[in-house]
């Protein structure tokens, strides 16, 4: 419950006042994605459940329905099938792999809505709101390895 | 193997779901509403966490050229507030004129709504935009949009919190126009947007101005945009009037509309 609260809080900012500042449905820094990252992350064999309310949530607020339920379950998909064959002993291994998995999911979305939609992307707000999102993951992760170590 | 198959499934249902408008049907869209009226007080609290920092961030930007942009503005105000006056000066005697020939004259005070454009048609087309307001700030299909003095075009699907605006270069785009002082029909089209019904004896020419029309509404005349090309086709009765349209969709960030129905 209190994971699906912590997302209701975070798709709600997001979709307020991160979108205010970054004008832009794309280049918003996804911080639901990292702390969606992090919490499957402590999941042994996750389901689909949290992904898809995550999305939902998200959707929701920015009136995309489908866009971010399908980039989340794209992203779930390429977790478990990571998780399966590595570990991430390492911050800087959760790092890469999130760098990698979320730029797979931006990728997805970016096309599904390319295909309906126009809209420019600024390279260097991109870049910002990636490393916005990057520090955020940092940030989250020290409770992850504490919990893991204890 | 199973567990992706089922993962895949939904991701298939997502894509789905996003492409086909499902949320459009008749029982998810009750599902949509249902869900979004729950958290109705969350999306007001939404619009003006929005539209406040969008302020606070426009302030600090402009700060630094804030006297400048100032002094710029407070001229072009001031041309404004003359004209407001010549205008009142105008509407005055025309009440006067309505008294004295007994016709009823009456000024309406119309009602605005600002929007941020969303997203542009990826056609390249430009045949439609999104706008960033929707059914929680009160539209409805059929509303007038403007950017400037120019037409930019008539909302005809309205969502959630955003909505659908079909421009003047769309061929599904029609509307009531004028050019000296005639009315005709103004029909969408890339690049250029067509007259219809143009009479062979009708004198106009490349360059007039197409303005919009609406005889029974209050609505001011946007400028639509000016003819091109003028060409006659073989035994019509009608001339081929070619019309480029005044606004340059992907220039527009902000638009207005107006609160009332064509």
């Amino acid at each position: 419950m209190r994971f699906y609260l912590f997302t209701l809080i975070i798709a709600f900012f997001q979709s307020s006042v991160l979108l205010a500042l970054f004008h832009n449905l794309l280049t918003v820094p996804n911080l639901l994605l990292a702390y969606l990252f992090i919490n499957l992350l402590k999941e042994e064999d996750h389901s689909l459940k949290k992904p898809l309310i995550s999305g939902l949530f998200l959707d929701l607020f920015q009136d995309s329905l489908g866009l971010h339920i399908s980039g989340y379950t794209f992203f779930s998909i390429w977790l478990s099938f990571l998780k399966a064959r590595f570990n991430l002993p390492s911050r800087a291994a959760l790092l890469l792999a999130y760098i990698i998995l979320s730029l797979v999911e931006k990728l997805w979305v970016v096309i599904l809505f390319r295909l309906r939609y126009y809209l420019e992307i600024n390279p260097l707000l991109f870049l910002l709101s990636y490393v916005i999102e990057l520090s955020f993951i940092i940030f989250i992760s020290r409770g992850y390895f504490n919990r893991v170590h204890e | 193997m199973k567990r992706y198959g089922a993962k895949v499934l939904v991701l298939f249902l997502s894509v789905l779901l996003y492409f086909t408008n499902l949320s459009t049907l008749p029982f998810i869209n009750q599902l949509y509403t249902f869900l979004r009226s729950v958290v109705q007080p969350l999306f007001e609290l939404k619009g003006n966490i929005i539209e406040n920092t969008k302020n606070a961030i426009s302030t600090y930007i402009l700060l630094k050229d804030a006297n400048i942009e100032n002094q710029k503005l407070k001229k072009e105000l001031q041309a404004y507030y003359l004209y407001k006056v010549q205008l009142y000066a105008c509407e005055k005697e025309l009440q006067g004129l309505s008294k004295v020939i007994n016709l009823p004259f009456e000024v309406k005070k119309t009602s605005l709504v600002y929007a941020n454009v969303i997203a542009y048609d990826p056609s390249g087309n430009d045949t439609f935009i999104l706008i960033n307001k929707g059914q929680d700030a009160g539209l409805w299909e059929g509303m007038v949009v403007f950017y400037e003095d120019k037409l930019v075009g008539i909302v005809d699907e309205v969502y959630g919190g955003s909505s659908r605006v079909r421009t003047v270069f769309s061929k599904d785009f029609s509307i009531s126009a004028t050019s000296k002082d005639k009315a005709y029909i103004y029909k969408g089209g890339y690049p250029y947007g067509f007259l219809l019904h143009v009479n062979l004896e009708d004198q106009l020419k490349v360059g007039d101005m197409v303005l919009l029309r609406s005889p029974y509404k209050n609505l001011p005349p946007l400028v639509i945009g000016a003819i091109v090309n003028i060409s006659e086709e073989g035994k019509s009765f009608f001339k081929r009037v070619e019309v480029k349209p005044a606004i340059d969709i992907r220039r527009v960030s902000t638009c207005t509309l107006i609160k009332e129905k064509l």
